[in-house]
């Protein structure tokens, strides 16, 4: 122990080690009543984590061209030593790390935790998102098979919808007149440095944002308003050890169904790992369906349900977009959906419904029945975000009580 | 409140499930594939080596592996030779350590087919075994066709019913407005006999498509109840460290 203390002197004396760890973890104050939904920002770090060094290992063994990509993932997949648990790892990883990020976005949405002081916690947060939609899209192209292709090709064409300049954009994004190895050699550098460089760093500022403010609770209720005679938060609980073992709790609950998916289901039945995407890119042979995978079709249905190419580009845009802008649009006393008002709850419902209506949507052959479904539930992921600066004022809201329950 | 929500949030997520599934016109025979059964594997194997590899190639694998994973092992644990060299192996050039690759020249297989036979190292993840199993059993006689055959999942296939002699000639009637096939002249094996050999070859194919099944669902279970044992620890660690929080 003698030799341990002297080493961190040593550091201290070079750089605030006990001073970051102090006001980080083992001093840094957190609300004592998380419920559930409070396990999936240390789910998503580990997500991130997993993501990185099975994507390292990964990129040992891949070749990122139009003739070699498709066999040097086989070639993981069989005679790299566990190359295929590094594969399945990563591609289910995929898949999760959007479930756990979508679960900790509704958080947010249930307990207002985008509210006033944490806006720019919420900004950086929607950023992440919109990252990670971009991350795993150029991902899925690696593989180069033939749905990797055409979700490609159908991507990058909606740029064409731009006017006057979109065609000449296409060709630019694509360095060719088609999808072919230039755009795969393009799609395999940012997926493998550019979009990660930025995700960690957006990381790392959207938990600086968090410990600056501090984290929201069931409540809605800010600690730090309630202080004992020392100036500490008396409903506050040092993140270590407190949290730090709760979510070590969690993290292996998550991992458990995690790898039971990897070792057990790891196609999981053409939701993760589609069929068609184990044939090679064909620009000859076009998918009978083409579709996103799970977690894009929600947008990708609102794209769709506007009849006009344009229209449909704009209005996926905005739904991204719109997003941001959620904290101006909350203009309710209260932060957290337990002391909001019908109106707010019910709003909140439909919502979270027309998501995933318009997720199963997206994922299957449009009709007009369908196309129609798709619209309405486009109009009410909208007018949950237009209406609120109005319901959000009339709705009625509960007293908050002074301390947190 | 909140538990209702997170009740809704699951409910809905298995409602997608269900709403999302494949629809065939044809419905297809199920399949089930066992890689634990090795004897399967290796009648699939042979049948393969003698009837598909002179147009299909099996590209990702290479004969030593492949005979390593169905169990194609002598007294000494190593690789049995000599049986490859009886069984699979169509040429005396073919080294233990080659890829499994079809003879069959490019030009050829246009000449005669019109196309390039697939290599089938992942027709069951791209197909699926269900297909699979179901197309050997759908061939059936078509004069319009240059070999004489169709089949009813993959019309106007272009390759010919290999299986011909042992299966014997189906043809195609339609009753209640629904398509049948029936054996029109008898094959060497009776329809059960067929039956196994198909399944054979199909659980051949299934375990081509991902050779590793095996390792990784036996590592699954150990990672499994490694976690649990972990997660238990961790509950009971969590509880004695918050036993003082209010």
């Amino acid at each position: 122990m003698y030799f341990f203390d002297k080493t961190i002197k040593w550091i201290d004396k070079r750089f605030p080690l006990t001073i970051l760890w102090k006001e980080h973890s083992s001093e840094y104050y957190s609300p004592k009543n998380f419920n559930f939904w409070y396990f999936f920002g240390s789910l998503a770090m580990v997500m991130l984590c997993i993501q990185l060094i099975t994507g390292i290992w990964l990129t040992m063994s891949y070749n990122p061209s139009e003739s070699g990509a498709f066999d040097s993932v086989e070639y993981i997949m069989r005679d790299v030593s566990f190359g295929w648990l590094l594969r399945y790892i990563h591609s289910t990883g995929a898949s999760f790390f959007f479930f756990v990020v979508y679960l900790h976005m509704f958080r947010s949405l249930m307990y207002g935790s985008y509210k006033n002081p944490r806006e720019l916690l919420w900004i950086t947060g929607v950023f992440i998102f919109i990252l990670l939609m971009s991350e795993s899209f150029f991902g899925y192209l690696l593989p180069w098979g033939n749905m990797s292709f055409w979700g490609a090709q159908v991507i990058t064409s909606l740029f064409a919808a731009i006017p006057f300049i979109g065609d000449s954009l296409v060709e630019i994004i694509r360095g060719n007149y088609n999808i072919s190895g230039v755009i795969l050699t393009r799609f395999f550098s940012l997926h493998v440095s550019a979009v990660p460089l930025i995700f960690v760093g957006l990381v790392v500022i959207h938990i600086m944002a968090l410990h600056t403010v501090g984290s929201n609770n069931p409540d809605g209720i800010e600690i730090k308003n309630n202080k004992d005679i020392n100036g500490h938060p008396v409903d506050g609980i040092f993140f270590y050890p407190y949290y730090v073992i709760k979510d070590i709790f969690g993290i292996s609950v998550f991992l458990m169904i995690f790898f039971a998916v990897v070792f057990f289901a790891p196609s999981f039945g053409g939701f993760f790992l589609e069929a068609p995407n184990f044939i090679p890119a064909d620009p000859l042979k076009t998918p009978d369906h083409i579709a996103p995978i799970w977690y894009m079709t929600p947008f990708y249905a609102i794209l769709r349900a506007i009849p006009n190419k344009i229209g449909g580009v704009v209005a996926m845009g905005a739904s991204l977009a719109i997003i941001f802008i959620l904290p101006w649009l909350d203009r309710s006393k209260v932060k957290s959906l337990r002391y909001k008002g019908f109106i707010s709850k019910f709003f909140l419902f439909l919502f979270i419904i027309s998501f995933f209506v318009l997720g199963y949507l997206g994922m299957v052959q449009p009709n007009p029945t369908r196309t129609l479904v798709a619209q309405i539930c486009t109009t009410i992921y909208f007018l949950y975000f237009i209406l609120m600066p109005f319901y959000s004022v009339i709705d009625k809201v509960k007293i908050v009580p002074e301390r947190v329950t | 409140m909140k538990i209702k929500l997170s009740y809704i949030v699951f409910f809905c997520f298995f409602i997608t499930n269900i709403l999302f599934a494949s629809e065939h016109s044809v419905p297809l025979y199920k399949f089930s594939d066992n890689y634990k059964d090795k004897p399967s594997l290796q009648r699939g194997s042979e049948i393969f080596m003698r009837n598909c590899l002179g147009c299909h190639s099996l590209k990702y694998l290479m004969y030593k592996g492949l005979a390593e994973g169905i169990g194609i092992i002598n007294d000494k644990n190593e690789v049995d030779e000599l049986y490859l060299k009886n069984n699979w192996f169509f040429s005396d050039d073919i080294n233990i350590n080659d890829r499994i690759l079809s003879p069959i020249s490019k030009q050829d297989s246009l000449n005669w087919f019109g196309v390039l036979p697939p290599d089938l190292s992942l027709v069951s993840r791209y197909r699926g075994n269900d297909w699979i199993y179901t197309y050997l059993k759908s061939f059936y006689e078509d004069n319009n066709k240059i070999w004489g055959v169709n089949n009813l999942i993959f019309p106007d296939v272009a390759m010919p019913h290999v299986l011909n002699s042992i299966q014997g000639n189906q043809i195609l009637n339609k009753k209640n407005n629904s398509y049948v096939l029936e054996l029109s002249k008898e094959g060497s094996l009776n329809s059960k006999e067929y039956d196994i050999v198909v399944s054979d070859i199909v659980n051949f194919l299934s375990y081509v498509g991902e050779p590793t099944k095996e390792k990784r669902e036996s590592i699954g279970v150990y990672v499994l109840l490694f976690l649990f044992l972990f997660t238990i620890l961790s509950y009971f660690l969590k509880k004695e460290i918050w036993k003082d929080i209010k």
